[in-house]
């Protein structure tokens, strides 16, 4: 028996209530019937299409969505649900987000400053030490954010984290900016995290970064989860992936091919009937049009949304 | 030649050198690579050659005149976070709108939906306001374009899709490019010719 997942969420739907003419409103959902789950000492790769929700899934964990937000489905932590109640008491300390953009950094604010959560010797201390384990000098903490190039300003937003002991990580995009040996030394330390105990999810577009230090893979396409795989699958080779996005998605990397796909993602205002890849997928049928099972593989590592199944 | 970099040398002051010397000239038809570590000055030399910061000493030479500030400037930059470039008060159509570049067929080829032109910037993500940063920079006045981490924030197969859209564009106006990146890979693919920064900065 497996233990229980640290982050658990099943058929999430997050819907949109948008003004569309005057007063007019409408609903758009931009995730539907989205599952995943994080175990304690593994880290979770989520990859997938711009757009297709991995920030907001991010967002809906840590209970930041905006107003007009509704979200279904369970998001469950250490085996009960994640209240709202809950999570206001839990982010930032069991549960920390490392943002995606640059710009969440407040301009008028030392970033050394910033990143302490109080003003006492050991947040100093920590912001010290994590500000030299990413090659931020000291000088670094005196200057503001627009002193700051991209890949600074992206180490700074990844040493926050160690201001408190979470439990769970979320890291939005943590490596864009980052030259390689960075990048690298950036998993590493998730690596080491992970290895603590804790549970990693990584929400990335440098593929061939992560799958070299994640345990799982999760692929997202317009607001859903194609499938969830062993990270080693990306590494073994095309014909280990099952469904044809993922395959796309490994063809697309320029050391595989730099193969572009025709079409583009659909738009959360298209209601959809059956697969969401159908019109870009090249082995599509009939069959697709209709509802898509899930096929969980044997050996419990994952599954795919497609009708071909494994 | 037709881009000139001569010498350039920037700091935030005199006694805070970022970087000394760089010279390198980008011919049309050329997509040339710039690689260095995070925080050497990529982004602050792209920024000097498109115009929009002075550097302390040297120059940047187009067609053999210095850049000037009149009228439109030939020498387009595609800045690495769009959510910082865009302004958030205009609707994405207007952004089209004031460089001219609302057609179809870039619209359609960079898979820029019709919806999205009423949104404003806070309502697309990421990877959906870069592509409006493509097509902004693609006005016909453009003769070099450059692309500094353009594709970061955007997954793989977006990725291989504007790439593939850019040079195309490129070759076919004869526009040269400089492209600022992190991943080697996708260097090789794309440019015709690479410079390190670092190798130049020690000689």
């Amino acid at each position: 028996m497996k233990n229980i997942p640290e982050i658990e969420i099943e058929n999430l739907s997050i819907t949109f209530k948008i003004y569309e003419k005057g007063l007019i409103q409408k609903n758009i959902k931009t995730i539907s019937n989205l599952c995943l789950k994080a175990y304690k000492g593994e880290i979770l790769a989520v990859v997938g299409s711009s757009g297709s929700g991995k920030s907001l899934l991010a967002h809906a964990i840590m209970g930041i969505l905006p107003k007009n937000a509704t979200v279904t489905g369970s998001i469950k932590y250490k085996g009960s649900e994640l209240t709202e109640k809950r999570i206001h008491n839990l982010r930032g300390k069991e549960i920390c987000i490392i943002p995606q953009s640059v710009s969440y950094l407040d301009p008028l604010m030392k970033v050394g400053s910033q990143v302490m959560i109080k003003n006492n010797k050991s947040c100093f201390e920590k912001m010290r030490n994590a500000f030299k384990r990413y090659d931020l000098c000291e000088n670094a903490e005196k200057l503001y954010p627009f002193q700051y190039s991209g890949g600074m300003a992206r180490r700074a937003l990844i040493s926050t984290v160690e201001q408190t002991e979470p439990s769970v990580i979320i890291a939005d995009e943590p490596t864009p900016g980052l030259d390689k040996q960075m990048a690298y030394k950036t998993m590493k330390y998730f690596r080491d995290f992970a290895d603590k105990g804790k549970a990693v999810i990584i929400i990335t577009h440098d593929i061939d970064i992560a799958v070299q230090y994640a345990d799982k893979v999760s692929v997202f396409y317009g607001g859903t989860t194609l499938e969830t795989t062993k990270a080693e699958n990306f590494i073994k080779g095309e014909k280990y992936l099952c469904h044809p996005y993922t395959k796309a998605l490994y063809n697309a990397l320029p050391q595989n091919g730099f193969k572009p796909v025709e079409g583009f993602q659909p738009s959360p205002y298209d209601v959809f009937e059956g697969c969401i890849y159908y019109d870009r997928c090249d082995i599509r049928c009939e069959k697709c049009k209709e509802n898509i099972p899930i096929y969980n593989f044997p050996d419990g590592s994952g599954f795919v949304r497609c009708i071909n199944g494994y | 030649m037709a881009i000139e970099c001569k010498n350039i040398t920037f700091g935030y002051s005199k006694d805070n050198i970022l970087f000394k010397n760089i010279s390198f000239s980008v011919d049309y038809g050329e997509r040339v690579g710039i690689v260095a570590k995070s925080g050497f000055g990529k982004s602050t030399l792209a920024k000097i050659i498109a115009g929009y910061e002075k550097p302390l000493s040297g120059e940047i030479i187009v067609d053999g005149k210095p850049i000037t500030k009149k009228g439109y400037n030939p020498v387009q930059l595609i800045y690495q976070h769009p959510e910082k470039a865009i302004n958030p008060m205009w609707k994405m159509e207007k952004v089209l709108l004031e460089e001219n570049v609302l057609n179809d067929y870039i619209i359609n080829s960079l898979g820029i939906k019709k919806e999205w032109l009423k949104r404003y910037p806070t309502e697309l993500s990421g990877g959906e306001l870069q592509r409006f940063s493509v097509a902004r920079a693609l006005c016909e006045n453009t003769k070099f374009i450059i692309a500094d981490e353009i594709t970061t924030m955007v997954d793989p197969i977006t990725q291989s899709q504007i790439w593939h859209f850019l040079i195309e564009e490129c070759q076919k106006r004869n526009m040269g490019m400089i492209i600022v990146t992190h991943n080697m890979y996708l260097a090789e693919k794309i440019c015709t010719r690479i410079i390190n920064l670092e190798d130049m900065a020690l000689e």
